[in-house]
């Protein structure tokens, strides 16, 4: 729904709007934003419903406003409120994973939870299998919401987030809080917990416990839960690398020359990257011309 | 579960529509085009009900395959069912199809004439086509009808090997009917333990190889297909048994080929096996994602498994062509010592193969240039 097809911008006395009323407040105020936009509103007989912007009349109170710029609009039922609500929203940002989660516990209300258009509109019409998963995020402690909205987390990685929360609180209290992982860090973690969960027939709690997985948060090693994460996942992989790992550091290579290769060893293959600079170049004149190949086709062979 | 069956009005006057439905007595329910089964039966299982109609666009096409960096064999299919009645629980055409009902396409003389165009533009090439890509090429009545039709039609065709590949055991309708030496009749094969758990409604290991010798003895020639390899406990030895019963059964130089692919499924279908079928541990295996976004076993994986039954099929004297799907060439090189340059390298070795140990088709020599083309 385009703003201008919204209806007439008005100016309404501040103290004609329910602020008890939150059946429409699932946008939170945005952080280090503080442009102010007009509320959208709806009549009711003794004032007016506020369809978005409870944050905005905070602000605008706090600003000293006793008219409040609104935008009324006429809509039939709560779906059709909805769907006017996240339309206005969508102009100004992104759906963050809490208030999606409290959308979906509304539609959830109001029996709309498989209604195709609403799906669309949250971008949700692949992931419906979600829903009931998704809809936990709102009852979440505060630092994994703020987590997972600051990090503009995806939908499947919220998914995974609300199955390992639920399981376990405080493994994922503690990793956000102590941790604080990029979103990539944090994406492969849970899923990796989840995946040795369900291949171990597991609950993910007890997959945290036995596997001491709590400890390395404890000691506050990202890496070292990281790749022990990995271990448990991918077994057969995180032992080879291990072993190459182990190879390349019995070769001793000067420090500019690196070797990388793809962690998932699907690509059969070694990059080499040397820095020739006037100071390495010494360094490298005998290194190159030693057994350096036949120590790479050794490496190659390991994968 | 009783399957509903719809028919699109325009279908009542073709003869293979009114074959199918006369020879299976089936009740069905007339529509006037095929958007309104969307209407009738919208997000509704596909294998619930069964879909009559026209085909509209391509129905014979290249094998969709994978992303260059693994191989394809330039393998030809002929979408003429879309999707199949069995439930195996790794098979994506669950989630691939969006169509609410299995489609059966009735017009068979208009795919056939695009199958004409392809063979006239395919001159110089030993080509290889099928329909058990988008669907099983036995599983249904309509499919059945369609393999008994091609079969006639492809016996006199020259340099083209039409391959009907299924799980199942429906060979009985194909037996004693003229064919010729170019038929290509295949089955997957899993151990029993595998098909018990992933492959519900599939037959058998054994009742498979005994259609496959029934076929054989016929005078069609057979194909197998190790697709998708699973690791479960004691695959080693399940898998050489299987190697086992074919060449008891089956003597090598009737078996036109064999391929070996593991198990592998985009990451987006992960969840829905997992909803569809809660009871597979399939999907929970060590898996990568490969260099075409499919999850698939790690390749150190893989290469074991594929180096097991392939030095097992190679065992006979003067074994059928093997070759990979989806696989890379380091893969392929790990297991056999040497790989395809490209995948039109892959499908002129193919039919060089095919060339070679069936001189009594008479097919044109291939020529690499051609390939290359």
């Amino acid at each position: 729904m385009k703003l201008k097809s919204l209806g007439n911008l008005s100016l309404l006395p501040v103290e004609k709007f329910n602020r008890d009323d939150a059946e429409f407040d699932f946008f939170p105020r945005p952080k280090g934003k503080t442009i102010l936009y007009p509320l959208l509103v709806s009549k009711e007989r003794s004032g007016y419903r506020i369809i978005y912007g409870h944050h905005l009349l905070e602000q605008f109170t706090n600003s000293g406003f006793s008219m409040i710029p609104s935008i009324i609009v006429k809509t039939r039922d709560p779906r059709d409120t909805l769907i006017a609500a996240i339309n206005y929203h969508k102009n100004i940002g992104d759906i963050l994973p809490s208030a999606l989660s409290k959308i979906l516990l509304f539609m959830e209300r109001h029996r709309l939870s498989r209604d195709p258009e609403l799906l669309y509109l949250l971008k949700m019409a692949d992931y419906a299998d979600f829903c009931d998963e998704l809809k936990r995020i709102s009852s979440f402690p505060q630092p994994v919401r703020d987590y997972l909205d600051s990090k503009k987390a995806p939908i499947k990685v919220c998914y995974l987030t609300s199955i390992v929360t639920s399981s376990t609180k405080d493994f994922i209290l503690s990793l956000i809080k102590r941790l604080s992982p990029s979103l990539s860090i944090f994406t492969e973690i849970i899923y990796g917990v989840y995946e040795v969960s369900r291949r171990k027939e597991l609950d993910v709690a007890s997959v945290v416990t036995k596997y001491g997985l709590i400890d390395s948060i404890e000691h506050g090693d990202l890496n070292s839960l990281r790749k022990q994460v990995r271990r448990l996942c991918f077994p057969t992989i995180s032992k080879l690398n291990d072993g190459i790992e182990k190879e390349v550091k019995k070769l001793r290579l000067p420090a500019s020359v690196k070797l990388h290769w793809d962690w998932t060893l699907e690509r059969k293959a070694i990059s080499i990257n040397i820095e020739f600079d006037s100071m390495s170049c010494e360094n490298l004149r005998g290194f190159l011309s030693s057994g350096f190949y036949n120590d790479l086709k050794r490496l190659l062979d390991k994968m | 579960m009783s399957i509903k069956v719809f028919a699109t009005k325009d279908i009542l006057n073709d003869r293979w529509a009114i074959k199918i439905l006369g020879e299976h007595s089936l009740s069905y329910e007339l529509i006037d085009s095929e958007d309104e089964i969307h209407q009738i039966c919208p997000g509704s299982d596909p294998k619930t009900s069964i879909l009559l109609t026209r085909s509209k666009g391509e129905v014979v096409k290249n094998c969709p395959g994978t992303q260059e960096s693994y191989l394809c064999c330039g393998y030809k299919v002929i979408n003429q069912t879309l999707n199949c009645p069995m439930e195996c629980t790794y098979c994506i055409l669950q989630y691939y199809l969006n169509q609410p009902a299995t489609v059966v396409y009735t017009d068979f003389d208009r795919i056939f004439s695009q199958v004409d165009s392809l063979l006239k533009n395919s001159e110089g090439k030993i080509l290889r086509i099928g329909t058990g890509e988008l669907s099983d090429s036995l599983a249904l009545p309509g499919s059945i009808i369609f393999a008994r039709e091609a079969i006639k039609f492809f016996s006199s065709k020259k340099d083209v090997f039409f391959e009907l590949k299924t799980k199942t055991v429906n060979v009985n309708s194909l037996i004693g009917i003229h064919h010729g030496d170019n038929i290509v009749i295949s089955w997957s094969l899993n151990p029993d333990p595998v098909i018990a758990k992933e492959e519900k409604k599939a037959s058998s290991l054994r009742s498979r190889i005994d259609s496959a010798r029934k076929a054989m003895e016929d005078g069609y020639l057979v194909g197998f297909h190790f697709d998708p390899i699973i690791l479960h406990n004691g695959w080693e030895e399940n898998y050489r048994e299987i190697v086992h019963l074919i060449y008891e059964n089956i003597p090598p130089e009737r078996i036109a080929w064999i391929s070996l692919g593991s198990l592998r499924f985009p990451p987006t279908t992960k969840e829905k096996i997992a909803r569809r079928h809660p009871e597979t541990r399939i999907i929970f295996q060590e898996m990568i994602k490969g260099l075409d976004g499919k999850l698939r076993y790690p390749r150190p994986l893989r290469v074991k498994m594929y180096r097991l039954i392939f030095e097992e099929l190679k065992k006979v004297d003067n074994p059928p062509f093997i070759y990979f799907c989806m696989e890379s060439q380091s893969v392929w090189k790990d297991v056999t010592g040497i790989t395809p340059q490209n995948n039109k390298n892959f499908e002129f070795i193919f039919a060089r193969s095919l060339f070679e140990r069936f001189p009594e088709l008479k097919l044109t020599p291939p020529r690499e240039e051609i390939y290359l083309r």
